[in-house]
């Protein structure tokens, strides 16, 4: 029982990433385009640190495209770099890991060496940044004690262990090749005996003689997800790929066990928006069944996507059917519908493509129809009037509706408030939280065609009291960004809507002038708006300003 | 003799002709290519010195003076990649052979000993676009 006829997640990937994980995962004989793609439109001296990663992986895929690579010699070296790097840091560790097994220390290996020893089965392939092993809380002065013996040492000041409630303790030897001594498996889980279940499910084999234990395929696949969510941000999502080797090489997986463990530790949403990116590059991997799955495991992440479909006109991923049938018995789900006629949340409009990349179907939201004309060019104008009267699944012969390349807005006005209760006194470099309500005064909304990097934001400038500009750039507050295949619009209603200050780390007093960015295009304020000023007050630490 | 590779502290893989090899005990790197490489590659199959030794003779590839398959034999020895094998293993289904080849050198090992220098070496920017790590770009080294 699901409202969702298809899914998205929180995360995208960009078009990069998207042509990497294609060349790896899709079914020969797509492979090899994906990768001549990706080559065709990289810089290899720019890529990114989780592309960099999968590099190893790559070249031993596509060894023999060696004539229409130009950067063979790189990446053959990147695999070579690699294989160095994780078969030292293997050898150390078996000897740390004999030691251990000699003090009857149980330990569970996971991530890079467990993926490596027992699914990769190649140094080269997944690059390893350090050793990650779980130990029982009970083990870890006993672990740290063999570490030390072993010419490994604590890679931070000793008073970070005080300060900082670690679930992991960095221990690095000489050439700073690390070794991650686990108490609690995930940063976001630290209550005691949480990782019980990892510990009854950890598989023995052995390794070159020594009986070790790795995590369940369930809990690789978990802790991947966990930790990738964490780090999508910064541009990591090799671990993607970890995922779907993952899947694919365990046809019996327990999908059950995923979902309860997120559930134990309340991190179902994360895992959920893991597992939406995996669905997102190979949906025989994760399917929109299991995707459903997780989500019924937990009601309140349900009921949270499906009030911000909701909200911005989103509606036509949901089913209509069962939207019908549950509302009549489900007052929390009314509330939810009933809500989208007060909320002012961004609008959207969604194409799809076929299969020639041509756009053969729209889903329009009635309030963005007469923004058609700035979005998208007709081929036949004519039809123009007659296609978009009506709001819904509208089906477009291909080739006659082109999304505009560039959507240069010609009304850039607008309005911001801001609320009088706002604390204006700040500690020197204290990032603080102002409330503001952002209103569109022009003609027409503002739209975000799918130009990730023009997003729309309020911001400030800040000046000293003598009216000397002393940052123009400063934190912005992004309010409208499109999805892929989405076109967003912020509309013409007041919206409310928090901004963070960062002051300066003088005391003193400070002129902050509100205005709107139109990234890489404007600021609103060219365009003749008057914004707000503020005076905000940074007092000295001891209080005597 | 017989001699084995001494795996698995000795870590090696062939690509594109060319073979790596890396010592786990000291973090040493090695890499063989040309006629070395052949010759690490027919110790990894089993065959012996005398058979390796013969068939260079056998092909005329270095001049009856030259001890160089004895010679390379003596520093993979000496750099402890390999040991007379102890057991012998199954016979290899092949007899080895090599050809002339006109661009192949006297068999060398190329050996990197700075493990700091190795592990820091940034493997996009600072090597040769054609070779790859290890290889340092001279431009930048100039």
């Amino acid at each position: 029982m699901t409202f969702f006829e298809y899914i998205e997640g929180k995360y995208e990937l960009d078009v990069e990433q998207q042509l990497v994980l294609a060349a790896l995962t899709h079914p020969a004989p797509a492979q090899p385009s994906f990768y001549k793609k990706w080559l065709s439109t990289i810089d290899f001296d720019s890529i990114e640190y989780g592309t960099l990663r999968l590099v190893p992986l790559l070249f031993s895929t596509f060894q023999d495209h060696e004539q229409e690579n130009p950067y063979y010699g790189k990446m053959k070296g990147i695999y070579r770099y690699f294989s160095f790097k994780n078969t030292l840091l293997l050898s150390k560790a078996w000897i740390i890991l004999n030691a251990l097994h000699d003090a009857n220390i149980d330990f569970i290996l996971f991530k890079g060496i467990a993926l490596t020893l027992h699914y990769y089965k190649n140094n080269a392939i997944r690059p390893m940044g350090d050793i990650d092993f779980l130990v029982h809380p009970r083990d870890v002065l006993h672990a740290e004690k063999i570490l030390l013996k072993h010419g490994l040492r604590y890679r931070y000041e000793t008073n970070r262990r005080i300060l900082f409630n670690e679930h992991s303790l960095d221990y690095i030897d000489e050439q700073e090749q690390g070794f991650d001594l686990h108490h609690y498996a995930l940063l976001e889980s630290m209550t005691p005996d949480i990782d019980e279940g990892i510990w009854n499910r950890a598989r023995t084999l052995t390794w070159d003689g020594l009986a070790i234990k790795i995590m369940a395929p369930e809990d690789l696949i978990f802790t991947s997800c966990i930790n990738g969510i964490r780090d999508f941000t910064t541009k990591r999502y090799d671990w993607i790929y970890d995922v779907i080797t993952l899947i694919q090489k365990e046809p019996h997986l327990c999908w059950d066990t995923l979902y309860q463990e997120a559930t134990n530790r309340h991190l179902n949403e994360p895992l959920f928006d893991a597992l939406s990116l995996v669905h997102s590059v190979s949906q025989k991997s994760v399917d929109f069944t299991q995707l459903n799955e997780c989500l019924s495991h937990h009601p309140e992440d349900y009921n949270k996507r499906l009030s911000i479909l909701v909200s911005e006109g989103r509606t036509h991923g949901i089913n209509p059917v069962e939207v019908s049938r549950l509302l009549k018995h489900q007052a929390s789900l009314w509330r939810i519908f009933k809500r989208k006629k007060i909320l002012n949340a961004s609008k959207h409009i969604r194409y799809f493509y076929d299969e020639n990349e041509h756009i053969n179907r729209l889903y329009l939201h009635r309030d963005c129809v007469s923004e058609m004309r700035h979005v998208f060019d007709l081929i036949h104008p004519r039809t123009f009037k007659a296609t978009f009267k009506y709001s819904g699944y509208i089906n477009i012969r291909p080739g006659e509706l082109l999304l505009k390349s560039d959507v240069n807005l010609s009304c850039y006005s607008a309005q911001i408030k801001l609320y009088k209760k706002n604390d204006l006194v700040f500690n020197p470099g204290e990032k603080k939280e102002i409330k503001i309500k952002l209103k569109n005064t022009g003609s027409i909304m503002w739209i975000d065609a799918r130009h990730p990097e023009k997003k729309y934001g309020v911001s400030y400038h800040l000046f000293n009291m003598d009216g000397a500009l002393l940052s123009w750039d400063n934190p912005r507050h992004h309010f409208l960004a499109s999805r892929k295949n989405y076109v967003a619009f912020f509309g013409k209603k007041e919206r409310t809507m928090t901004m963070e200050i960062h002051a300066p780390k003088q005391p003193g007093e400070y002129i902050i002038q509100f205005d709107i960015v139109h990234e890489q295009v404007l600021w609103y304020s060219e365009k003749g708006n008057k914004f707000p000023q503020i005076c905000i007050k940074v007092k000295a630490k001891n209080g005597l300003n | 003799v017989l001699y084995k590779i001494n795996e698995p502290k000795i870590v090696h893989e062939t690509i594109d002709g060319e073979t790596f090899i890396i010592n786990t005990l000291n973090g040493l790197y090695f890499v063989v290519d040309g006629y070395a490489n052949v010759i690490w590659n027919a110790i990894a199959n089993g065959h012996t010195f005398e058979e390796i030794n013969d068939a260079f003779k056998h092909a005329h590839i270095f001049s009856f003076e030259e001890n160089h398959v004895e010679t390379f034999f003596s520093t993979l020895l000496n750099e402890h990649l390999i040991s007379i094998a102890e057991h012998e293993n199954t016979k290899p289904s092949k007899a080895f052979v090599v050809e002339k080849n006109a661009n192949f050198q006297a068999p060398i090992l190329a050996k990197y000993d700075d493990l700091k220098e190795l592990v820091s070496l940034d493997p996009i920017h600072e090597i040769s676009p054609d070779m790859g790590w290890p290889f340092k770009n001279q431009s930048i080294l100039a």
